[in-house]
């Protein structure tokens, strides 16, 4: 029996990134449920979309970061946070890591790597295509 | 008469007890006296019968029938032509000589038978020598005892002698006073003499006596003048009548005045200004109360002045009032006094101008502070701080939240208990103003009383600094921040578009060539990744960088890269970014060729990868494989791979190092390079 694909919530305030990772997560088996670049819009989204992984940006557009959107969400509903930030500082990690996310992974990264974390904790093993 | 009068002898044992010359003298002299009148008593006994004998020669025809005690007067009878012997005339001599006898006066007239008197001094000493030879003559006859006796009873008589011509005209006047001593008198000078004798030896006894007195009263007075001169300071007895009495040595030293000029001094005029006015008033008081002290300059004559503590009691001498005053010399006490002062006046100048407020505690009370306390905290005088607290010039909390009373006495009992204490504390000016302050507190001993000596410095200003400058900094690492931010955002952009070109190309080549432009990219972003979690801006540690490059292209390469292992052998070197980033993309190329390369074919294998400091600081990077090895003919210099000539171009023209190659049943690379190729620039 095959498993409807799983979704994905992608917050991040880089258009480019966010079309670069639809395109590969898309081709990886991912459905991508939606996009979004502020806090309120990424709660919003994910409270309407329910999606199973959750990649957010710490750095967001308006009020509020990435590790207070992901409280919100881990709050309301079970989904698998993987940070996805350009902050390494051990001060951002360690307050991201009170959410439990299933990965933190500091820019740049590889899109092929974030989909490896995703296929082991959805159980899948096929590699992405491509 | 002696013994009515024992003050007169005493006042002349006195006298002469002074002066042994004087006693010598005054001895001779009485008993050349006495020795003189008994020989002139003796002389004028002889004298009177010489007289007799002068006076019956004189009558040249006089004859002396000293058996029956008579004098006959022959005649004056100059010459053979002479008148007649007139018995009358002789008789009236002889009684007028008897007469004269009684009278105590004879007179022996030769006068010329008219009876005029005659003087006829030529002759005189013709007649004398006529007198002497007839003397001679008469002496062989005794002196009528009766006669002799009958002299004696007169007292005193001039002998006179006139000589006149005895020719036949002039008669010899022959007046003769004759001095006889009778034996009372002669008794009377012995009496004199004898008295005299007693008188001088009384004189004499009273005088030693009085000698031995002064001579007792003269050792009394010389252990008196030892004593007083032993005395360390100059000392003076000073009589009410306003006169020095006695002082010893010192005293003569210090003023510079003699012996003789002291008694005419009054003590004013050994000093000068106030001390003049001072003194005299002190000795007054010192006569009225009995004592008194005083501390006045002694000026001696030449003008040299001394400071003296001068102690002065009155006493009683023989029924009057003195003063005995005694003089310390205090010039040295002065000079350890101004030494003082001085030493006082320069750690007070210090306490003054020191640039810190610094405060005397006794307990959590100020006792004392200097000047610049006063600027510190507002305050125009002193008395608005002494007897205060630290808690009056604070708020009521700290900003730590501490209660300020409370914790004022924490640092006080610390500081007693000689913890000392450095702090940062708010404070409250007098007029409410706040100003934080670097407050110093330490344990002081003064006087045997245990105060604390607080130092306040008023770090307002440094603090202002000091936020602005971490504001800076803030501001700096903010941006510095956001600029990594932006980088790794940038790569993190152009590696998604890559790694999207690649999964997207048409051929497996295509993307292989995209997904190595993609590592080169990440490599470059794992130095700057480094670079930001490392401590210092511009070095970053190779270990780190070089196993965690290697780890990142093991796990790109999927499948292939879980068949090889990467055994590292990389010494603990930090690097320059600017060394860093070409040496990661050396390491990316070789480690990627490894893995592409070396074990076609699902092979195992093993890729050695090294790092070490060799001689003259030249690091060498090692990247070997146990694979298939290079084609035989391989040649570095004519290798047309990417790759290969990425490594050689960045080792030798980037790194100015060298490239070698073995190929021996595997791959080995060895870059040698120099780290110093740039100066720090952080």
């Amino acid at each position: 029996m095959t498993k409807p694909s799983p979704s994905v919530l992608i917050v991040e305030d880089e258009a480019a990134m966010v079309l670069a990772m639809k395109m590969r997560l898309k081709a990886g088996g991912y459905s991508v449920c939606g996009t979004a670049s502020s806090k309120e819009e990424a709660v919003a989204a994910a409270i309407d979309k329910r999606p199973d992984f959750v990649i957010m940006d710490i750095r967001l557009t308006g009020g509020g970061d990435g590790i207070e959107a992901a409280r919100e969400i881990v709050g309301r509903l079970e989904t698998g946070i993987i940070f996805a930030t350009g902050y390494a500082e051990s001060d951002v990690r360690g307050r991201a890591m009170e959410v439990k996310p299933i990965a933190y992974l500091v820019k740049p990264f590889k899109i092929a790597e974030l989909i490896g974390i995703m296929n082991e904790h959805s159980g899948r093993t096929r590699s992405p295509a491509g | 008469m002696i013994t009515k009068s024992p003050s007169l002898v005493a006042v002349l044992g006195r006298r002469f007890a002074g002066n042994p010359l004087l006693q010598t003298w005054a001895l001779s002299l009485s008993s050349i006296v006495c020795l003189a009148l008994l020989a002139l008593a003796h002389h004028h006994s002889r004298l009177v019968a010489q007289s007799y004998y002068y006076a019956a020669e004189n009558l040249r025809q006089s004859r002396v029938d000293l058996a029956k005690g008579y004098i006959h007067l022959c005649a004056f009878n100059d010459t053979a032509a002479a008148s007649p012997y007139d018995e009358a005339m002789g008789l009236a001599l002889m009684s007028q000589a008897i007469r004269s006898f009684e009278r105590a006066a004879w007179w022996l007239l030769a006068t010329k038978p008219s009876g005029a008197d005659l003087r006829a001094m030529d002759r005189f000493a013709e007649d004398v020598d006529s007198l002497r030879a007839l003397l001679a003559r008469a002496r062989e006859r005794a002196v009528p005892r009766r006669l002799m006796r009958t002299r004696l009873r007169l007292s005193f008589h001039l002998v006179d002698r006139q000589a006149s011509s005895l020719d036949g005209r002039i008669r010899l006047l022959v007046q003769q006073r004759v001095s006889v001593l009778g034996r009372r008198f002669v008794l009377l000078i012995l009496g004199l003499a004898l008295a005299l004798a007693a008188i001088g030896a009384l004189v004499f006894g009273a005088s030693m006596a009085s000698v031995r007195s002064r001579q007792q009263i003269l050792r009394e007075r010389n252990f008196s003048d030892a004593i007083i001169d032993s005395l360390p300071g100059p000392f003076a007895l000073y009589g009410e009548e306003g006169r020095f009495l006695r002082w010893n040595r010192l005293f003569e030293t210090y003023t510079g005045r003699g012996a003789g000029e002291i008694p005419s001094l009054a003590p004013a005029d050994m000093f000068r200004g106030d001390d003049r006015t001072r003194i005299t008033e002190t000795i007054r008081k010192v006569f009225e109360t009995g004592r008194g002290e005083i501390e006045a300059e002694l000026v001696a004559a030449d003008g040299r002045t001394t400071p003296f503590y001068f102690a002065a009691r009155r006493i009683e001498i023989d029924g009057r009032f003195c003063l005995v005053a005694t003089g310390f010399d205090i010039a040295e006490r002065k000079r350890t006094e101004e030494a003082l002062q001085r030493s006082e006046e320069k750690f007070r100048t210090l306490f003054e101008n020191a640039g810190d407020g610094i405060f005397l505690m006794r307990g959590d009370r100020f006792v004392d502070c200097n000047g610049r306390v006063l600027d510190i905290y507002g305050c125009a005088s002193r008395e608005q701080i002494v007897g205060r607290g630290p808690v009056d010039f604070s708020p009521s909390l700290q900003p730590d939240g501490r209660e300020s009373t409370g914790a004022a006495r924490d640092k006080i009992n610390a500081a007693l208990a000689g913890r000392p204490q450095v702090f940062e504390w708010t404070h409250t000016k007098l007029d409410g103003t706040l100003f934080v302050a670097e407050v110093t507190l330490n344990k002081t001993v003064i006087g045997g009383e245990m105060l604390v000596q607080a130092v306040v410095r008023d770090i307002t200003a440094r603090k202002n600094a000091d936020e602005a400058l971490r504001s800076a900094l803030r501001e700096k690492e903010i941006l510095l921040q956001e600029l990594y931010h932006r980088t790794k955002n940038n790569m993190q952009v152009i590696s998604a578009f890559l790694e999207l070109q690649a999964a997207f190309a048409g051929s497996d080549e295509v993307a292989r060539t995209i997904q190595d432009s993609s590592n080169r990219i990440h490599t470059m972003a794992l130095a700057h990744q480094k670079l930001y979690e490392a401590k210092s801006l511009s070095r970053i540690s190779m270990r780190d960088y070089l196993l965690d490059l290697a780890e990142k292209l093991k796990a790109g390469h999927g499948a292939t890269g879980q068949r090889i292992d990467i055994v590292s052998d990389i010494e603990e070197i930090e690097c320059l970014i600017d060394v860093a980033i070409p040496c990661g993309l050396i390491a990316c190329e070789l480690l990627t060729n490894c893995l592409k390369h070396a074990f076609p074919g699902g092979r195992k294998g093993r890729i050695d990868l090294g790092l070490h400091r060799g001689a003259g600081n030249r690091l060498e990077l090692t990247v070997g494989d146990n694979g298939v090895g290079l084609p035989p003919d391989f040649d570095i210099a004519e290798s047309a791979t990417l790759g290969v000539q990425l490594v050689c171009q960045i080792a030798e023209h980037q790194l100015h190092g060298t490239t070698e190659v073995e190929s021996d049943g595997g791959v080995r690379w060895y870059i040698r390079f120099n780290e110093e190729l740039y100066e720090e620039r952080v």
